[in-house]
Parts: structure tokens; C-alpha cells; sequence
């Protein structure tokens, strides 16, 4: 009797599972700028956030780095609101900001007491409509982001492996190139010429703004219109077209860094881009290869046979394209070669045999309870919001994302094995110590 | 005409849409928001548990927490039986082994956590019911093994022992037992002895004594039902045993009678630690809560309050400066602290003292006080987004006695605060007259400054026992020359030693599994080469050829600071002492004590001290200051032990190097006095 209590509960709970709506308005101003607005009264505050489509493939192939410049740019002030005075606004109002570049987009938003949503628009706007892009300003930042490149990639550990990974796949693409872009293309850069990116890319038709927690719409509707209605209209944003060619063999090669002492080794395949199908698909091939203790190439090369300190598989994709990479670092005298031969076995295994049923199961309740843990801030439906519209063109992807992940079946992981993690269409790089150059 | 007439409707429509803002200027703030955190509902189980349910559908997840709020128990000489206990549940129950226990919350995608004062599970509301099950399981019928006490027993031991000579640690503690005192809960702390005093029948006990329902509560926030949950948790917590009802009378605390000063000596540290403040009578549920916590945030609440902007900004004393006004059902207290260099210690406490002083008797500014309302308001409000706030809100209205609406009316409190509030609260907690000032820092470098402040000064040690004042006063027998020959004498006298041309030495240590080889050979006058190899890789080489020197890194090479190559020219490898005697920038620097030897501390070059062993007179440790990039000062230390005679020469044969909580252990595989060396084994590098 003990145990049909809980069971009985069990199944009404389960009767009762309906998916989890995220609601939403859409709707473009004039000047093309599209708004998200997402009410949620159930706490008070407010996100205000705007995302760019400009990211790091929009550099030009001499001027790298422009648009993770602009992130930073952006901060130094507008005609209404003095240097240095961002950060100290939003911080003395009991708030928080942040910003990010990526290859494809660049994002910024302020998180306030929801009374305070009124000044985010208005820090949001001031951005958009007259930054203030200036020699000093230029200067300044020209600094902080040569650091942040010594921090982050020169004098980090295996700083250079995204670099690595992206040249190996990409000859034409912008993705070759990392978001902080080159140095020497910053320092040569005139003002005119970061004026003229500003005035291209960071214009309302480019962008989406989202406004996220709990307000009244119609109200925030017309304060919307009142703070971004007057920022004119940009021109057309281009958008590049750059096709790779397949490729036919594998692409093998060494890389010494400095940094590191433990060699790693990476095998790396071009995928398709985060809007394919196929990319999901990729997702829960990574959870199977490496997602927790149980999974297969940490079992076997970990735990067990004790080959490798750490191995994990990635899916990291992009607008146009992706890259899935799987890499491991050996334990003491195992070689690369060891490591690469084990992860071998464990392809062709996906590539021949279905996943048991155990394995499924625990795939859907991993992606269903991800799914489930994204949306649980507002910040974070607000980036959602914010990407599903500009980078995936349907905003309800952020509700349909599950339906996607339980509607792929055994038999199409063995698929899409099968379709790009071939060893004849990837690179190989040993990422080694530079003290192992000989 | 027309065209006029339009520009002027155009004109005018542009202003009836856009005239509502002024750009120029940040938009006002509407009314603080009100936060409606829906009503939880609660129940009461026969055996006392107390369950909170608080139903929100927005994700289909949920979790319970489980809060056993017995007293503060005092653990006595077993301190620590509570700490091994919680550290042992939640492997395995009667039921379930320990593996399928784990593999099944992995397989659902859940997290569980238990201990002996409570416990944490989430999982997507499918599969509550379950992990729920499993929590109960995991805290009714949890399995205890020798092997497993064993274990975590030696985790334990392993954590005391790496914090002997951690000044932020020490002082933290010996703050603790000095201000609440040694009777109690809030004043003890694990020792070797008291945690080998602990048997697995000790912690059984324990557990079936405290891990009781009487005074716990259970909350359960998220996709749930109050109707489905409450029978659930009925036949989940049911049956947990309800325990002894456990009486305990808090120890009488308080205050020091005028301001003074505890002094604890640690001749480690090269930064003072410091904590002034005092006890008070003050629980969530006072009126004066809000006022407290405002004055509190303006005096030291952030990098922007007036400690930090005044010890930091203004006279970079610091690193840091910060205060806390704690409230508490038993003993509440405000404490401001700071980290300060050696030589502003006395500095610091007397900035510390007034900014208090300030506080309590000035009234702070209109601005000051909206700042600080802005940043409170502001994150209460950002952490009224998680779940875990709002469950804790739920059941500290029940353990704190506070008003129902206590959380509704949190924003609102603290904005009708005023400047008149905050000065009347702040002067009657802050007791500007009965401060307990500790220090932790080094007393030869700190005291005597210390000593013209106009406050008393006690003197304790690193377990807070009292202890008379430190004697810096050096024996005049001893001196530079007295202990580099005592050590030279001791590892085989100076003949020998002079007959020591080379040492070669293979040594091997073990980082994170991986086999870290170090090579070193040192030859008269004062040539040397040292190589740190990997898996077969060099990771770096030094050489000196007696005149000049280089270090290579994973390929990368340089030539050594000048300071490093004077300091090398002067020296007489293989036995550094045989010069130090008569050089003179090599000066006595201290006498210090650890674990229970007396020292003898010379300062070799600036900022490279070396202590040897008063009675034995061979060479205990060397310790370096490293200057960190942000201004703080490291002290990088190595030990030479199990010292062993090798053609009649004594060497260390471990030379050991704490790291944070690690050691580097290098073992010496091989020694050898006078190998064959040419001029080839020390050619620098390019």
C-alpha cells in the first residue's frame, strides 16, 4: 500500500505535464526596429536588451576585430550620457549590465527593479541613436582590448585553439578569424572608418529589442515608440554569402603553444549551421559521447581504461556554418595517437549500432531538463527571445526547441553519424606543448 | 500655405509623440514595486516536521529543501562529529546501494544532496515524486561504513592540518572563539585531536540524536500541487522517528568592558588581519533591522562604502575593508574587517575606529542613504527571481517570527528609512566604546606600533588560548656566523663539507598523477644547472656558469634579473652557508617557533628568509615573498626533512612545497658528492 501512494501521484503528475509556454508581442517600428516584449509579472524587474546582427563574420578580412570592438566602443558614452557615466547609472540604480560579441551577433542588456525600466530604454536608445565615437574613446578601448586579448588568448593555456580549430576548417569563411580579431587591424583603423562601421551595422533595421519581466504593455509600447521612434532608419544591412568547399581528405597538422605542458588532441569536423535539424541531432551525439560520468568516451577513456585525463565532444555552431569537435588530453605516456584510435571506435560504433534504450531515455530527460533550466530566468528568456527572432528567424523557437530535440529517433543519431563525422572530411590537430618542437 | 500648414502638423505631431521624455537627463524611477511571492501553505506532521509548499507552475520543475533547525549544538571535544556525519550521507540507504543510488539521480537528470542539518533535491517535476523518495530514503535509512568513516576522516585531517598556517583562516577562528567564548557552539573548532576522538558509534549517535524531525522544515517550491504533495510527503517523512526534544541554553556572551586589542602573533604572515567589533541583541524581527542594515552598507556594505573608498581609494592601505552587521535569534554581531600591509596595521585600526566613531555620531548623507536603499532594493529584488529565495522567505517568517507580510513590506521598510533612522540604530548596535580589535599579523614587524594606540593589548595564540606577550629580544650568542656554522657542524662538519666539490641530485615529485622530474647539479665556486622535466619534456632549465645565467620555459628563453645573477655570483654552491657567514647582507632576522621548534630565521637577500632548527641546527625552511600582480604578498615556502647521510654529508632527502591546500613533495631517488662535471654542463642557453 505504501508504494501506490506515490505511484498514483506519479501518473496525475505526469497526466498534467503540458509544455511551458513562453508568451510573447512582436511587432517592427518604423524605422524597422523590431520589438519582443515578454510580461512576466511573477517578479519585479526588468531586462531591456538589444541585440546587433553584426558579429564577427561582418569584419572585413583587413579589419578583424571591428565588431568585438564595438562592443566595448558602445560603452564610452552618447551625447546625453558623459564618459565613464554607463556603468555608475546603472549601478547606483541597483542594477546590472553586461555585453557580449559573438561570430555572429553582438548583445547588451541592463537587468533593473522593474520600476527602473524606463531608464534601461533610455540607455538603450541613447546607444543606438548617438554614441558618442570619438578619438579618445577609441584610444581607451584600443587598450582595454589589447589586454583582453593577452588574458584571454596570448597568455592563456590553449588560448589558440578555437583559432586552430576554426583555420583548419574554414579557407573563405569570416570564421576563421576570432571575434577579437587582430591588433595590428585595430591599431591601423581610422576613426572615419569606425564611425562608418557604426553607422552600417548598429541601426534600428539591424537590431531587436527585447523587454523582458513585469510592466504594462500598452505602456511600455508607447515608451518604446518614444525612446527608439526617433532613431532614423539605416541603410540596408548586407549580408555575406561565402560558401566552403566539402572537404575530400583529411587535414592533418601540429600546433605548439607555449602555454601549455599537457598535450591535446583534437578531432575536428565541419558541420552545418545551428539552424539545420542535423545540428540538434549533434547535440544529443555530444551527450552521448560525453555528457556525465556514464557516458560513453568518458566511461571508456577516463574512467576505465584510464587513457585520458579528459575528453569531450562539442557542438559548437554558427549562423552559416558549425564546428564539432571532440578533444582529450592523455594521461602520462599515452599518446595522442591511443586517444584518437579509442574516440575512432566510438564513431564507428554511432555510425553502425542504435543507442540502447536506456541511453534514449536518459537523452530525453537531460534535454528536456536543460530546456527546462534555460528559460528559468528572465535574463535568460531574454537572450532566447533575443536570438531566436534575429539569428533564427522564428521567435516560438524558444517553445519549440524541446519538441525538436524528442522528435529525433534513434535511427537518425545513427544517420547523422554517419553523414559528418567522417574521417575523409576532418582535420586532426595534435595541439601540442612547444617544448615537444623539435 | 499648405505645405506650411503641414510642416507645422508634422512639427507639431512630432511633439505630442516625443514630448513625454527629456532625453538630457535619466528618466525618474516609478513607485517601488511591490513583490507578490503567492501565498505558501503549510502543514504540520505528527513527528514535528514542518512543510512549506509553495505552488509555481511557471516551469515544470521543482524541488524541496530540507532545513533541520535544532539549536546550535556545542560538540565539545568531539567537534566535528557533525561536519564527518554530514559528509557521510547521502551514499547509498538500507534499500539501495550506493551505485544505483548515484546512477539513478544521474539517469533522471536530478540533483540530490543531504546532511546531518538538512538537504537539497530538484529534479523536473516528472520525476519529484522519485527524487523525493530517494531524499527520504537517503535521511531515514542511510548506511555508515567503516570504510566511508575512514575516508572522510582523513579528508577531514587532511583540511585541518593544511590550514595550520593559514593567517586568514586562523584568524577567523580564533575571532570566533574569543568573541562568543570557548563553552560555545559559535566559538569551537575542529582540531586533529577532537576529530580522532570521534568513533563511527559516536556519529550514529549523533545522527539519531539531531537528525530529527522536531524542529524541521521542509519546502517545497515549484510545479506542484499542495494536494498532492501533502500526502506524498506524509508517506515519505512519515515515519522518521521523531527525536528527544533537545534543551540548551545559549552560553551568556559579551562585550569588552573598553576598546582593546587581541593581539595573535603568526611569524608567517605578511599581511595583518583585522576584525573590530562587537556582540549584539538584535533579530531579524526588530523594527531596527532595516535601518541597521542601511547604515551598515553605507559604512562598509561594498567597494563604493565609506571603509573601502577610505582605506583603499584613499590611503591604499588594503585590499580590501568591508563591514557586516549580522542578525541572529541567538547572538547578532557587526564586525568590519580589513587586510592590511605590515606597516599600516595601527593606521588601519585607527581608520577603522573612526569611520565607526563617524558613524555612530554623524549623521550620514541624503545621498549616502538613497544610494544605499538603490543597491539593497535592487538586489532583494534580483534575488527575488530565484526559487531558493523565495522558499527561505517562506520559512524564515516561521523561524524568526516575523510578520506575515514581513517580505511584502521589505522594499517598503527600507525606503522610509531616514538619515535620523540610521545614525539612532547604527549608535545603539555599533558600540563605539567596547570594540574587540583582533590582529593576526606578524608581531615583530606590527607590535610596537600597535602598542602606542591608547587601547589595552591581550595576547593569544593561534587556538585563542591566552598567552604572554612575544620576547623579539635576540639572545646576543646568536648571530649569522653562530648559525651557519651550527648547521654546517651538524650536517658533517666544515671539513667535510669543504671537501665537497659537486652534488649532483635526481629528484621526483607527483603532480595530478603525472611524474614531475627535477635535476640539479651544483659545483664549486658557484656554477649550477636545474632542470624540471614532464613526461620526458623539460619544462625548465636553469643554468648559471659562474658568471652569467639563463631559464628556459617550454622553449622560451631568458636571461636572469640582474639581482638573481649578483646574488649567484656571491654565492659558494654547493653550500651556500659556507659564504653567508661573512657576507655581510646576510642579516639575523628572527627567532621563530612552529610546530614546537625554535627557529632561527636569517634574511639571505631581501625578502628570502631561511630558519633553521635551533636544537638540531639543520636547515628547517625557506621561505620567499612573491609580490602578486594585484599588490598582495605571497609567501612561497619549502621544508627540508628526513635529512640522511650521504659520504658522510647530512642532505634533506624531501623537500616539500605547500601549495594552497597541496603539497609538491619532491623525493630524492639519488645523491651524488663529487660526480664528474665539466664546464659542458653548464653552458647557457640563447
Amino acid at each position: 500500500m505504501k508504494r501506490i501512494i506515490p505511484l498514483i501521484i506519479l501518473l496525475a503528475i505526469q497526466f498534467n505535464s503540458l509544455s511551458q509556454n513562453v508568451e510573447f508581442i512582436e511587432y517592427d517600428l518604423d524605422n524597422g526596429l523590431h520589438v519582443i516584449l515578454h510580461q512576466d509579472k511573477s517578479v519585479p524587474l526588468a531586462v531591456t536588451s538589444v541585440m546587433y546582427h553584426v558579429g564577427s563574420k561582418d569584419d572585413s578580412p583587413d579589419r578583424t576585430g571591428f565588431a568585438h570592438f564595438f562592443e566595448h566602443l558602445l560603452f564610452e558614452g552618447t551625447e546625453n550620457i558623459d564618459r565613464g557615466q554607463f556603468m555608475k547609472i546603472v549601478e547606483s540604480n541597483g542594477g546590472s549590465l553586461n555585453a557580449y560579441t559573438s561570430n555572429d551577433e553582438t548583445y547588451y542588456y541592463e537587468f533593473f527593479p522593474s520600476n527602473k525600466l524606463e531608464l534601461g530604454l533610455w540607455l538603450e536608445s541613447e546607444r543606438m541613436l548617438h554614441p558618442v565615437i570619438d578619438k579618445v574613446g577609441v584610444d581607451t578601448q584600443n587598450e582595454v582590448v589589447k589586454e583582453e586579448k593577452r588574458l584571454s588568448y596570448d597568455n592563456r593555456p590553449y588560448g589558440q585553439l578555437l583559432p586552430q580549430i576554426t583555420q583548419s576548417l574554414f579557407e573563405k569563411h569570416p570564421y576563421r578569424w576570432l571575434p577579437i580579431g587582430s591588433m595590428d587591424h585595430l591599431d591601423a583603423a581610422t576613426l572615419d572608418e569606425f564611425i562608418a562601421y557604426n553607422k552600417k551595422f548598429y541601426v534600428p533595421n539591424n537590431a531587436v529589442l527585447v523587454v523582458a519581466g513585469n510592466f504594462e504593455i500598452e505602456e511600455t509600447k508607447n515608451k518604446v515608440e518614444d525612446y527608439f521612434g526617433p532613431i532614423p532608419r539605416g541603410n540596408d544591412v548586407p549580408r555575406i554569402n561565402i560558401a566552403e568547399d566539402p572537404i575530400t581528405s583529411e587535414v592533418r597538422k601540429n600546433f605548439y603553444d607555449p602555454n601549455i605542458q599537457l598535450p591535446m588532441g583534437l578531432v575536428c569536423y565541419r558541420i552545418p549551421s545551428f539552424k539545420d535539424r542535423d545540428s540538434y541531432v549533434l547535440d544529443m551525439i555530444s551527450s552521448i559521447l560525453s555528457g556525465g560520468k556514464s557516458s560513453r568516451l568518458y566511461k571508456k577513456m577516463v574512467d576505465d581504461k584510464k587513457v585520458s585525463v579528459e575528453v569531450q565532444a562539442v557542438n559548437l555552431s554558427f549562423e552559416d556554418y558549425g564546428v564539432y569537435v571532440i578533444l582529450s588530453l592523455p594521461v602520462g605516456e599515452n599518446t595522442l595517437q591511443t586517444l584518437y584510435e579509442n574516440i575512432d571506435e566510438e564513431i564507428v560504433k554511432l555510425k553502425n549500432e542504435l543507442i540502447t534504450d536506456r541511453e534514449y531515455e536518459k537523452l530525453q530527460n537531460e534535454f528536456e531538463n536543460n530546456f527546462v533550466n534555460t528559460n528559468s530566468s528572465i535574463s535568460g528568456i531574454a537572450n532566447s527571445l533575443a536570438s531566436s527572432y534575429l539569428l533564427h528567424d522564428n521567435v516560438n523557437l524558444i517553445n519549440e526547441r524541446l519538441d525538436i530535440y524528442k522528435s529525433i529517433t534513434k535511427e537518425e543519431i545513427m544517420e547523422v553519424a554517419n553523414k559528418y563525422l567522417n574521417n575523409n572530411s576532418r582535420a586532426v590537430i595534435d595541439y601540442l606543448p612547444e617544448s615537444a618542437k623539435q | 500655405m499648405r505645405y506650411i500648414k503641414t510642416l507645422l502638423l508634422v512639427l507639431l505631431s512630432v511633439n505630442i509623440s516625443y514630448s513625454q521624455i527629456d532625453r538630457t537627463q535619466p528618466p525618474k524611477a516609478g513607485p517601488a514595486p511591490v513583490i507578490s511571492l503567492g501565498n505558501p501553505k503549510s502543514f504540520t506532521l505528527k513527528n514535528g516536521l514542518k512543510v512549506i509548499v509553495v505552488e509555481n507552475d511557471k516551469l515544470p520543475r521543482a524541488y524541496a529543501n530540507l532545513d533541520i533547525d535544532n539549536y546550535p549544538d556545542y560538540e565539545g571535544d568531539k567537534k566535528g562529529v557533525s561536519n564527518l556525519l554530514g559528509s557521510m550521507m547521502g551514499n547509498g540507504t538500507k534499500n539501495q546501494e550506493k551505485d544505483s543510488y548515484n546512477e539513478e539521480v544521474d539517469y533522471m537528470g536530478a540533483t540530490l544532496f543531504l546532511s546531518a542539518s538538512g538537504g537539497y533535491a530538484s529534479s523536473l517535476k516528472r520525476y519529484f515524486p522519485r527524487i523525493l523518495e530517494m531524499m527520504s530514503d537517503g535521511l531515514i535509512n542511510p548506511v555508515f561504513t567503516k570504510e566511508d568513516f575512514q575516508k572522510e576522516k582523513n579528508v577531514i585531517l587532511d583540511g585541518i592540518k593544511s590550514i595550520e598556517k593559514d593567517v586568514q583562516t586562523i584568524a577567523s577562528r580564533v575571532h570566533s572563539k574569543l568573541r562568543y567564548g570557548a563553552d560555545h557552539p559559535f566559538g569551537e573548532f575542529e582540531s586533529v585531536e577532537s576529530i580522532n576522538k570521534v568513533t563511527l558509534k559516536d556519529l550514529k549517535n549523533y545522527y539519531s540524536t539531531y537528525a530529527i524531525p522536531n524542529n524541521a522544515y521542509l519546502t517545497v517550491v515549484g510545479d506542484v500541487k499542495y494536494d498532492e504533495i501533502k500526502p506524498l510527503v506524509e508517506d515519505l517523512f512519515g515515519g522518521w522517528k521523531k527525536g528527544k526534544s533537545l534543551n540548551y541554553n545559549m552560553p551568556q556572551t559579551s562585550n569588552v568592558n573598553d576598546i582593546e586589542i587581541n593581539f595573535v602573533d603568526m611569524p608567517n604572515a605578511v599581511q595583518s588581519e583585522i576584525y573590530v567589533g562587537n556582540l549584539m541583541d538584535v533579530s531579524m524581527s526588530n523594527p531596527d533591522f532595516f535601518a541597521l542594515k542601511l547604515g551598515n552598507q553605507i559604512l562598509g556594505g561594498s567597494s563604493t562604502a565609506r571603509l573601502f573608498m577610505n582605506l583603499r581609494e584613499d590611503k591604499g592601505f588594503t585590499y580590501g575593508s568591508y563591514s557586516s552587521a549580522s542578525t541572529s535569534r541567538y547572538v547578532g554581531t557587526f564586525t568590519a574587517t580589513a587586510s592590511v600591509r605590515n606597516e599600516v596595521t595601527d593606521s588601519a585600526v585607527t581608520e577603522i575606529i573612526n569611520e565607526i566613531y563617524n558613524i555612530t555620531s554623524v549623521n550620514v548623507t541624503e545621498t549616502e542613504l538613497n544610494a544605499a536603499k538603490e543597491k539593497y532594493v535592487g538586489s532583494f529584488i534580483m534575488s527575488t527571481e530565484q526559487p531558493s529565495t523565495i522558499a527561505s522567505f517562506a520559512s524564515n517568517i516561521d523561524k524568526f517570527n516575523l510578520p506575515e507580510n514581513f517580505y511584502e513590506k521589505y522594499l517598503e521598510n527600507f525606503q522610509s528609512v531616514t538619515v535620523e533612522d540610521v545614525k539612532r540604530v547604527i549608535n545603539k548596535y555599533v558600540l563605539n566604546d567596547k570594540l574587540r580589535i583582533l590582529v593576526v599579523g606578524r608581531g615583530q614587524d606590527v607590535l610596537s606600533r600597535l602598542e602606542n594606540l591608547p587601547y589595552e593589548i591581550k595576547y593569544y595564540d593561534k587556538y585563542a588560548e591566552a598567552s604572554g606577550k612575544p620576547d623579539y629580544s635576540t639572545p646576543s650568542d646568536v648571530t649569522v656566523e653562530s648559525v651557519t656554522s651550527k648547521y654546517l657542524e651538524a650536517i658533517g662538519g666544515k671539513d667535510k663539507v669543504n671537501e665537497v666539490n659537486a652534488v649532483s641530485m635526481l629528484a621526483e615529485a607527483e603532480v595530478q598523477g603525472m611524474k614531475l622530474q627535477m635535476v640539479s647539479i651544483q659545483s664549486k665556486p658557484n656554477k649550477q644547472v636545474t632542470m624540471m622535466m614532464m613526461m620526458g619534456n623539460t619544462m625548465m632549465k636553469m643554468v648559471f656558469d659562474g658568471e652569467k645565467g639563463s631559464v628556459s620555459q617550454q622553449g622560451v628563453v631568458n636571461s636572469l634579473p640582474e639581482d638573481q645573477v649578483q646574488d649567484m655570483i656571491n654565492s659558494t654552491l654547493p653550500f651556500k652557508e659556507l659564504g653567508w657567514a661573512s657576507d655581510e647582507n646576510v642579516k639575523f632576522n628572527s627567532i621563530e617557533e612552529e610546530d614546537g621548534k625554535i627557529l632561527h630565521v636569517l634574511e639571505v637577500s631581501k625578502g628570502t628568509f631561511v630558519a633553521y632548527d635551533s636544537e638540531t641546527g639543520l636547515k628547517y625552511k625557506q621561505t620567499a615573498i612573491a609580490e602578486m600582480p594585484d599588490g598582495s604578498k605571497m609567501p612561497q615556502t619549502t621544508y627540508y626533512e628526513d635529512y640522511r647521510l650521504v659520504d658522510g654529508v647530512l642532505f634533506p632527502f624531501v623537500i616539500r612545497a605547500p601549495i594552497g591546500p597541496q603539497s609538491l613533495d619532491f623525493n630524492i631517488v639519488n645523491i651524488s658528492v663529487n660526480p664528474q662535471v665539466s664546464d659542458s654542463d653548464f653552458v647557457i642557453e640563447n
